[in-house]
């Protein structure tokens, strides 16, 4: 094997774990998902022909990873005498639990405490996938240079 | 497509050979970072900070006896002069809200609602954590203990919600959440310890909580409180729930009327990306 294709080899080795990693962390940090759409609309028609329209629309993500629910409502009202009033509000809500830990919802964002880190840090792992990776690399290297 | 399979196939054992050294690498190296290396001599090292009344020989000898039992919840009433009115368990002479059985229990004095004269009633104090009879801040000396994983360390009492205090508190034991509940009390008490930490990492208890996974369903945690008067009481938590969850799930901070404990350390092992968190109740 020429030292062009061990060097090419090895930079998809390195990629490769550096993918595995990255996934890891990805379904265990990352483990669950909530979409919420909220939409309002309001019209109001009276005898000079005036309108009024108020549209607001929030989104809001996070990503986890199990089950999944679906839910759909969606209302409508309207009058008319000399003033038409007509509201319209749709709200659709998406939660994936993948890992089924309880946490597919929005309560986390309003709490203030928080539990002290009594593991290694995060960055310690990567520091040590890191070296890992160039110590494979050279052991790769010396083996294929034989 | 074809091409790009044969050059795969034709860099197969390389990348073989790449994967493996990795996998062995990283695991040796996560191992010598994070775990602890000589558990055994650790776990030696680790006593509980109340001491079990141990009279001795000499003292022994001298009373004859080698069990020292508390007075009697009579003769404790004699001392007091509590009258046949004011003596039930129940009754409570001093209004402090502390009944007679609680203030024979806590070794505070029945008809005198602050014992320690600090400015905060008894009752207070117990419920706040504080040590009835001792005066300013005191708090009493705790230690957990959990026969099934082998744990038996001192609680500290954190000062703040600062994770800066907290994890200079798990140096020296257990870090008991702050503004939590106190041992035997209504809410919930929070506990943590650490599941792993860099072997450089200062402290005798970095892998304190490293078997917390191993608890069940229906497992004794016991907690002990010494008072400066002497007074041990134990509480004994039955565990009633297991669960995986983030740092900061309300779930975990949830508290009711009903006394429960919780302990939390990181998860998994040499990471702290996730909690496990273990629930248990008050057994009475």
């Amino acid at each position: 094997m020429n030292k062009k294709n061990v060097s090419r080899t090895m930079k998809v080795s390195i990629a490769a774990a550096s993918l595995v990693l990255s996934a890891v962390f990805a379904s265990a940090v990352l483990a669950d998902v909530n979409v919420d759409v909220d939409n309002t609309n309001t019209n109001v028609n009276n005898n000079t022909a005036t309108a009024n329209a108020n549209q607001s629309q929030s989104q809001s993500q996070s990503q986890g990873s199990g089950s999944q629910d679906q839910s759909q409502s969606q209302s409508q009202s309207s009058s008319a005498t000399n003033t038409t009033n007509q509201t319209q509000t749709s709200r659709s809500r998406v939660n994936v639990d993948v890992d089924k830990d309880s946490n597919g919802n929005r309560k986390h964002e309003q709490n203030g405490k928080r539990l002290p880190k009594t593991g290694t840090d995060t960055a310690g792992l990567i520091a040590i996938a890191a070296l890992a990776s160039v110590a494979a690399a050279f052991g790769v290297k010396k083996y294929s240079a034989r | 497509m074809l091409g790009i399979f044969s050059k795969i196939k034709s860099h197969l054992r390389t990348i073989t050979l790449f994967f493996v050294l990795f996998v062995v690498i990283f695991f040796a190296a996560f191992y010598l970072v994070n775990l602890d290396l000589n558990p055994e001599a650790k776990k030696v090292s680790v006593s509980s900070p109340i001491i079990t009344p141990d009279l001795g020989t000499e003292l022994n000898n001298r009373i004859g006896s080698t069990v020292v039992s508390m007075e009697s919840y009579d003769d404790w009433a004699k001392r007091y002069v509590l009258y046949e009115r004011n003596k039930g368990l129940d009754s409570d002479p001093d209004k402090d809200g502390l009944p007679n059985y609680l203030e024979y229990v806590y070794g505070t004095n029945p008809i005198k609602a602050d014992t320690d004269d600090d400015g905060y009633s008894d009752k207070q104090e117990i419920i706040n954590g504080y040590d009835p009879d001792a005066p300013g801040d005191t708090k009493p000396v705790v230690d957990v203990a959990i026969s099934r994983i082998n744990v038996d360390a001192p609680m500290i009492w954190s000062k703040s919600e600062k994770e800066s205090d907290m994890l200079a508190d798990l140096e020296n034991g257990l870090s008991h959440f702050s503004k939590t509940a106190s041992p035997g009390q209504a809410g919930n008490m929070i506990i943590s310890g650490h599941s792993s930490n860099y072997v450089w990492a200062k402290g005798n208890y970095n892998h304190i909580f490293e078997n917390l996974n191993d608890l069940q369903k229906g497992d004794t945690v016991t907690i002990r409180t010494a008072q400066q008067n002497g007074r041990v009481i134990t509480y004994a938590y039955t565990v009633s729930d297991k669960f995986i969850t983030t740092a900061d799930d309300p779930k975990v901070f949830a508290a009711g009327d009903t006394p429960v404990l919780t302990l939390s350390t990181c998860w998994p092992i040499g990471t702290n990306l996730r909690r496990i968190i273990i629930k248990a109740d008050l057994a009475k």
